[in-house]
């Protein structure tokens, strides 16, 4: 048996040992790009059921990080405050919004961040905070749990409300519209009989061929509306004539007032004398047109008598 | 043309060569021989009124009336002023005459007074029987005393005379007309006295 062993050849094989085994240690815990992570708080106002530690962060469907803890906000009790590691390319911005989302039927959950608007700026870290903070929005469930609970306080209000308008004092007051309703839902059904029905429809006939006539007589109205203008702007021109004669009579009567008044125009002393020379005048105008009257009727009973006395004289009792 | 001018003027004045008959102008003048004394004049003033008549009156023609339809105009007579006016007058003088009232006047007159008399002349004219055989002459005359002031009137009466004419032609004619006019007019100047008091 060869005994000769060569400690230097083991020593340097095992060397070579320890340094692969610590190149492959290395190799295991070498940091790889997913630690080049940035961290950023969330403090949602609802349940965190379902969300774990290390439960995906995902922006627009694509994971970008991982939750890193958990716990209730010491500042207020009603909030979850969860810290997540997302990827430092990811362009979280200040309207960005987180919300919780069921994975399926799981009962997990996961944070969704929406994408915000492309132009607003990137989070930064607000002074007195370590890390930035993200905005939250209502889960599904958050809404549906509102909505809820708001249909729940209507429909209380509502069955409040009923109970009240279905009173004993209401429910007789139903009665009677309803009574009153039946009776004359029964004298409309005795009206509406097949004469009655024809009657209507005749009437809703006319009524059509009326409306037709009232369409075409609608150009005629409108001539005649803008005549009726045209006649109201020559009647304010008349009035307006009317009115500078009635200004100019007004001013004559009140002159003839005045002078009555003042006792240069009297009317009692002027007619005193005219009014019998005047019924004298006539009186004698009055024998004048009798006696014409005798001569037209002497001439249209012999117009030749004018010239040549034709006509035969009746000579009276004891005239030769 | 002058002979033409020479035509026209023949037969245009041939009209003046037509002799007619002369024309005997009549009045009327009623002469009153009862001799009445004046009464005492009652305190109004009056005015005789234009008369009312027909139109017949309101000429210078004399009519005359032949049977109950028939009414004919004299060719040789005709009044010397309208009956009418005439008979107006000859009441304003009259009433004048006899000072029944205080004053009295002619429609003619710008006076004021405070009664009105209307006359209506119902009748006056000569009438001839069918056969020319007799004549009368009819006076109808109807007075309404009005207050002038009210509008009223106070009386109204009719008085009517019929007198037979002397001569058949218009000259008895005229002669009736005037003694029936007489007769009225004095019967009605006694009303008038009756009814001023």
């Amino acid at each position: 048996m060869n005994n000769k062993v060569n400690y230097t050849l083991i020593g340097i094989i095992t060397l070579v040992g320890i340094v692969l085994l610590m190149g492959f240690g290395y190799w295991l815990l070498k940091p790889t790009n997913e630690a080049d992570t940035k961290r950023y708080i969330i403090y949602f106002n609802e349940s965190v059921l379902g969300l774990n530690i290390d439960a995906p962060v995902k922006y627009r469907g694509i994971a970008v990080g991982k939750v890193a803890a958990m716990k209730i906000d010491p500042k207020n009790s009603e909030q979850v405050e969860v810290a997540i590691d997302i990827l430092s390319s990811t362009p979280i911005k200040t309207t960005t919004l987180a919300r919780l989302t069921a994975q399926g039927i799981t009962g997990l959950t996961y944070i969704n961040l929406s994408m915000g608007e492309n132009d607003s700026p990137l989070l930064e870290t607000q002074k007195g905070e370590k890390y930035p903070v993200i905005k939250t929005e209502p889960s599904f469930f958050e809404n549906v749990e509102k909505s809820l609970s708001d249909v729940s306080m209507q429909l209380s209000s509502t069955l409040a409300r009923t109970e009240s308008l279905l009173g004993a004092e209401n429910q007789q007051e139903f009665s009677r519209i309803l009574r009153s309703t039946a009776n004359i839902l029964e004298k409309v059904d005795r009206t509406l009989d097949e004469k009655s029905i024809t009657h209507i429809q005749n009437t809703l006939a006319q009524l059509d061929a009326t409306s037709k006539k009232l369409d075409a007589m609608l150009p005629q109205i409108e001539v005649f509306v803008a005549k009726g203008i045209e006649w109201e702007a020559n009647t304010s021109a008349s009035l307006g004539s009317i009115m500078q004669s009635y200004l100019g009579i007004r001013a004559t009567m009140d002159e003839i007032k005045r002078a009555v008044e003042s006792g240069e125009f009297n009317i009692k002393e002027i007619t005193g004398e005219v009014v019998p020379t005047l019924n004298t005048t006539l009186v004698e105008l009055q024998n004048f047109m009798v006696q014409m009257g005798s001569v037209l009727e002497q001439h249209q009973r012999s117009p030749s008598d004018l010239l040549f006395r034709q006509e035969e004289i009746k000579k009276g009792p004891g005239e030769e | 043309m002058r002979y033409i001018l020479g035509w026209i003027s023949v037969i245009v004045l041939a009209g003046c060569s037509v002799s007619t008959p002369a024309v005997s102008e009549y009045r009327l003048a009623p002469t009153s021989e009862v001799k009445q004394e004046k009464a005492l004049a009652c305190e109004h003033s009056l005015k005789v009124q234009n008369l009312l008549s027909s139109a017949a009156l309101m000429t210078q023609r004399l009519y005359y009336g032949v049977g109950q339809y028939k009414q004919f105009a004299y060719t040789q007579a005709a009044w010397s002023d309208t009956p009418q006016k005439k008979i107006g007058d000859l009441y304003v003088a009259l009433l004048r005459e006899r000072e029944i009232f205080q004053s009295v006047h002619s429609y003619r007159s710008n006076v004021l007074t405070d009664r009105t008399l209307e006359i209506v002349v119902d009748d006056f004219m000569q009438y001839y029987d069918e056969d020319y055989k007799n004549s009368h002459a009819k006076v109808g005359l109807t007075l309404t005393l009005i207050d002038t002031a009210a509008k009223k009137p106070l009386a109204t009466k009719s008085f009517k005379a019929r007198k037979q004419a002397p001569s058949l032609d218009a000259q008895g004619g005229v002669d009736a007309l005037n003694e029936a006019l007489q007769e009225v007019m004095e019967a009605s100047a006694l009303w008038l006295e009756g009814e001023c008091k």
